[in-house]
């Protein structure tokens, strides 16, 4: 009898050491063969980040990034051979590095900027979009420049890295307003614009040209494109899945490559066939006249250094070489 | 591969600097708070086990509206709500967020307070009171001298709770742009990306927090045992 449970004990541990270190291992594999073998593609999604991610009337996950993330896994399904499935994981803002680094996440599809103390424990892919740290005031109230905020209130989001820039610019001196005021989310901030306690709202341009457009009077506020930091955004993955990050920085340029009309099936899927009827629209330039093109409620114009940008990362005959088959 | 731990970037200026800062700030704003929770709810409870209706009713109002509502929605209403219509002055004061916080969270506490107040001087002995009356004591004496004194020391052991949980709460006051403790380790996580080392060393201020608190409320409760109850002698 004694020896019966001891035998067990020893399987019982040697069971349990066993499936500890498949588990160890299956942590180490990259995303691709991850999905290989689930099928699922799990894509962080934005709660509040319009027009790039973010969750609708209908309470659908929606946006820039979320329509790239559909794309990008019909783009796997040729990779790994079988059906990828998008599995949508709505994350807050504050929480995007830790779930992303603990692979929560396979990719982060949201409105990150690329940082270097991000990229020290993530991965980024190629910048997909170029914002520039502005901000936001009342229509009328002579604050047209970033001198006219001596002596203003001025405020950010909590846990951003418009908020450290403003900080920065702050201690530097460049900026003189009489207190920061450090607010939880980007609507709360913009309460906050609307009912005086603030003078101006800093945050990312496409992220107060949506705070705009959803407002009850648009016209009331205006925002002053003077930019106080350059942020480049890119799509985040765990850190050192190369064949991966490949994957998606591939992904990007091809988007940036190939005529939309190529693709038109997947696109219709995704509701973009009016943008493809414009004949020199490739992927990318029709899903960002999607969500951000001037008939929509987040217009953002393309500057141009961003148009420079995303001309220097094309190169040629991508869509040869890839996506390689398993 | 996997996260990266620097544990550096706890005692690394200014990071350091930022939490000690935060540490103290939580230490102040969970004092001051306890101390309006304290006398409020002294007075709320007290008033709940008085013969007289109205006050009973205002007291029970009271606590009822201000126990029923998460916290998080109170500090809300009390930093966005409240300001502008009380005056543009108000509303843009520097130092809003401290002052809305500490009186948030004050007001919540006195509630929960107020209850535990309360059912000590219900467990205050009828005799008590019948006796403390047949003396000649009025009502205010009785109170005075009597049930207070011996109801309040009953509930030490519910108050400390109360005293632990102002400090925990007190973290939501990050959410109102106070940087208490924990608002300052986001911030650290926010500025170098190591949110797990900074969170931690918030986790470790709190416990040196909590376990003075436990410790200074064992003191009291030693100092105010009354002879034959509770373990008194």
């Amino acid at each position: 009898m004694k020896n019966y449970r001891s035998a067990l004990v020893v399987f019982l541990t040697i069971a349990l050491v066993i499936s500890l270190a498949t588990a160890a291992l299956g942590q180490d594999k990259g995303v691709i063969q991850k999905v290989k073998k689930s099928g699922v593609l799990k894509v962080g999604c934005r709660e509040a980040a319009r027009p790039f991610a973010y969750v609708d009337e209908n309470g659908d996950m929606v946006g820039f990034s979320q329509d790239m993330a559909f794309l990008l896994a019909d783009k796997l399904e040729e990779r790994v051979g079988r059906e990828v499935k998008v599995r949508q994981i709505p994350f807050a803002g504050a929480s995007r590095v830790p779930i992303v680094a603990q692979g929560t996440i396979d990719i982060e599809m949201g409105s990150s900027t690329h940082t270097a103390p991000r990229d020290d424990v993530l991965d980024f892919s190629l910048p997909y979009f170029l914002s520039e740290t502005v901000f936001m005031v009342r229509k009328g109230e002579g604050i047209d420049s970033l001198e006219d905020l001596d002596g203003k209130i001025v405020g950010s989001m909590r846990a951003t890295t418009n908020l450290k820039a403003l900080q920065e610019k702050v201690d530097a001196g460049e900026i003189n307003p009489r207190n920061v005021v450090v607010v939880e989310t980007h609507a709360r901030g913009f309460q906050a614009l609307r009912t005086k306690k603030v003078d101006a709202y800093f945050t990312d341009t496409s992220l107060l040209t949506g705070l705009k457009a959803s407002a009850k009077n648009p016209e009331d506020y205006v925002i002053i494109k003077e930019s106080i930091h350059a942020e480049p955004y890119g799509w985040m993955m765990r850190e050192n899945d190369s064949d991966w990050k490949d994957f998606v920085n591939n992904f990007l340029i091809w988007t940036l490559d190939t005529k939309c009309s190529a693709e038109l099936d997947t696109l219709s899927e995704l509701g973009i066939m009016d943008e493809c009827e414009e004949p020199q629209f490739t992927i990318f330039d029709a899903i960002y006249d999607k969500w951000m093109g001037p008939d929509t409620a987040t217009p953002i114009p393309r500057t141009r250094a961003f148009n420079n940008l995303l001309d220097g990362m094309k190169f040629p005959d991508v869509d040869q070489v890839w996506p390689k088959k398993e | 591969m996997g996260y990266q731990f620097d544990w550096g970037v706890i005692v690394r200026e200014p990071y350091w600097h930022w939490l000690l800062n935060g540490f103290f700030k939580t230490l102040i704003l969970g004092s001051i708070s306890w101390g309006i929770a304290l006398f409020l709810g002294v007075i709320i409870g007290t008033i709940r086990t008085l013969p007289i209706k109205t006050a009973r009713a205002i007291g029970k109002i009271y606590v009822e509206f201000f126990r029923n509502i998460p916290l998080l929605v109170q500090l809300f209403f009390w930093y966005y709500v409240i300001p502008p219509m009380v005056g543009q002055w108000f509303n843009r004061m520097q130092n809003l967020p401290w002052i809305m916080a500490i009186f948030g969270l004050g007001v919540y506490t006195a509630s929960r307070v107020a209850e535990h107040i309360r059912s000590g001087l219900n467990s205050v002995p009828r005799g008590q009171r019948h006796a403390g009356l047949s003396t000649g004591l009025s009502n205010f004496q009785l109170y005075r001298h009597i049930i207070i004194p011996y109801g309040f020391r009953l509930m030490i052991p519910p108050i400390t709770t109360e005293f632990l949980t102002v400090f925990k709460n007190s973290a939501l006051a990050m959410t109102i742009g106070v940087l208490e403790l924990s608002g300052q380790s986001y911030k650290i996580g926010t500025w170098t990306f190591h949110s797990f080392e900074s969170i931690t060393a918030a986790v470790i201020g709190y416990l040196i927090i909590g376990l003075s608190v436990i410790g200074f409320m064992g003191w009291v409760e030693e100092r105010l045992k009354i002879p034959g109850l509770l373990g008194g002698e």
